[in-house]
């Protein structure tokens, strides 16, 4: 009976990883060397909550049922209730198996599974509804500063506020305490599936990029944080290397990220442009910086609004273009397109249609188009009482970096050697992949492969 | 998990003759661990899969955020640029 182990490295991207940077991690390239490896493309959009569960679903966003961090409507942030389809721990309970779940996002409030849970970076604290079995959380306590064991911004008003040495050190502080926990769990607990994800590697990439990468147009010269990250990737390689040593030799090792990183040129403001182009109307004119939101439009006069941080999404009013609706939605996709960058430039953007990418576009919650501005190195800036279509800076919250569509994934060992560079996966495939090394059959409603090595 | 973490609990033969019959194909190898299964999912107040959107229940109420925490969490997520 084989066993899998998944370690997710949130953020980390080939270009770096398989790349630049790849001499300085011993442990991944070991791996690399030893079983296969490949760009991972992520959900649409490339987002952390959606992406993982993607991953362990085998689903697409629309089939997960969530598409951001808040549900329009409501305004209020999503949880792992929300989730609407099973997960990879509901699959294996279901087969008898036991499965050890660390950290991974959108697992809070936690679920009573076949095995462990600590949920992930969206839990308020320790003395939440965080862990499974109750006895963890005296084990979380024992570690150190257990504010900061779930993520590093807790409390904090936004991280460009935070002195970037300290945002450095609490962030190793972090990962020490989630290793600490990993490594406890690994070896006490009977596990069958064992999975946790590391979020320090996507803090930092937010927020250190233009002080490593010199073509970022707001590169900082001779940062003394110009291997910040660097260095954080080789102690990261490193814990990873501990944890290897502590498996047996035939179990399945994966090492992935959901999404990867690149630089941010700048935001366009969606809603402005929206606006010049006579598809959205307020209900006001806005002239202060306003955050964006559906009450404020004018939805008698309304074709589309925008949303989203750093994917666009567009939202067509159907009551208002009703048998219109195609030639509309046709219609803005092909203006976004022509979109140039701020100095009179073409850019490569991409736009999905909703029913091209999703198996089930009903939900109210699903953008009509979802669109990458330069594949995602222009971010969407959807608030109101902006000047002109760019802008460069938002009051809170990182500008250095953005999710990018692929990330990393090597797999190694589970019937898995020696295949190399296999090119590209879909993120979705992992989920049957994992099943596959377990010997669990793969429910029919997973309608994609196992990678073709497994 | 050791033998130590389990105990035993008396059903009627008959239940348990129709449980075997009824985990057929669903890959559980033992009633044990399908009974098992079977108790998870009456304890746990909104059992993971698909019935994430079903009911709200004051149960899990309980279990998502207060308004302080919601709070929190945008807070941290908008200094990370994600909330939109």
């Amino acid at each position: 009976m084989g066993k899998v182990f998944l370690f997710g490295i949130d953020g980390a991207p080939p270009e770096l990883i398989f790349g630049k940077w790849l001499e300085d991690l011993p442990n991944i390239k070991k791996l690399m060397g030893k079983g296969a490896y490949a760009k991972i493309n992520s959900a649409i959009p490339p987002s952390t909550i959606v992406a993982w569960n993607s991953m362990i679903s085998g689903k697409d966003t629309s089939e997960i049922g969530i598409f951001s961090y808040t549900k329009n409507k409501e305004g209020r942030l999503v949880n792992s209730n929300d989730i609407k389809c099973r997960l990879m721990w509901d699959i294996l309970d279901r087969a008898g198996k036991r499965s050890i779940v660390l950290y991974v996002p959108l697992t809070y409030p936690v679920k009573q599974i076949n095995g462990c849970m600590v949920s992930g970076f969206m839990t308020p604290g320790i003395d939440s509804n965080c862990v499974y079995p109750e006895r963890l959380r005296d084990k979380i306590k024992s570690l150190g500063n257990a504010d900061i064991f779930f993520d590093v911004a807790v409390g904090l008003a936004g991280h460009k506020g935070l002195d970037i040495d300290t945002l450095i050190k609490k962030t190793y502080e972090m990962t020490d305490m989630q290793i600490e926990l990993l490594k406890d769990l690994l070896v006490k607990e009977e596990w069958d599936f064992f999975m946790a994800v590391m979020i320090g590697t996507d803090r930092l990439q937010h927020m250190l990029w233009r002080h490593f990468d010199e073509t970022h147009r707001r590169f900082i010269k001779d940062s003394p944080h110009k291997n910040a990250l660097k260095d954080y990737y080789a102690y990261l390689d490193k814990r990873l290397g501990e944890v290897l040593e502590m498996l047996d030799d035939d179990t399945g090792v994966i090492v992935t990220s959901d999404h990867g990183m690149i630089k941010q040129e700048g935001k366009i403001n969606i809603n402005n442009w929206l606006i010049d182009q006579g598809y959205l109307k307020l209900k006001k004119e806005i002239t202060e910086k306003t955050r964006f939101s559906a009450d404020l439009v004018d939805m008698d006069h309304t074709i589309a609004y925008g949303g989203g941080a750093y994917n666009a999404r567009v939202y067509i009013n159907k009551e208002k273009v009703g048998e219109d609706y195609e030639r509309i939605k046709k219609e803005i996709a092909d203006k976004l397109k022509e979109i140039p960058d701020d100095k009179g430039n073409p850019i490569d953007t991409k736009i999905y249609f909703s029913e091209d990418i999703y198996k089930d576009d009903s939900d109210p919650e699903c953008p009509d188009l979802t669109i990458y501005f330069d594949d995602l190195r222009w971010a969407s800036n959807p608030d109101l009482g902006q000047e002109g279509l760019y802008s460069w800076k938002t009051a809170l919250g990182a500008d250095s970096a953005g999710h990018s569509r692929q990330g990393s994934f090597v797999i190694c060992n589970g019937g898995v050697l020696n295949k190399g560079d296999i090119g590209e996966i879909e993120i979705k495939q992992v989920a049957p992949t994992i099943l596959k090394i377990l010997d669990v059959e793969i429910p029919d409603d997973i309608e994609v492969e196992p990678i073709e090595v497994v | 998990m050791s033998d130590s973490n389990i105990t035993t609990i008396s059903i009627p033969k008959v239940l348990s003759e129709k449980l075997k019959e009824k985990m057929e194909g669903t890959g559980f190898n033992s009633v044990s661990s399908y009974v098992t299964y079977i108790l998870r999912q009456v304890l746990s107040s909104s059992v993971s899969g698909n019935s994430g959107s079903e009911g709200n229940s004051e149960e899990q109420k309980k279990e998502a955020l207060t308004e302080q925490e919601e709070q929190k969490v945008k807070e941290r997520l908008r200094s990370l640029g994600y909330l939109d």
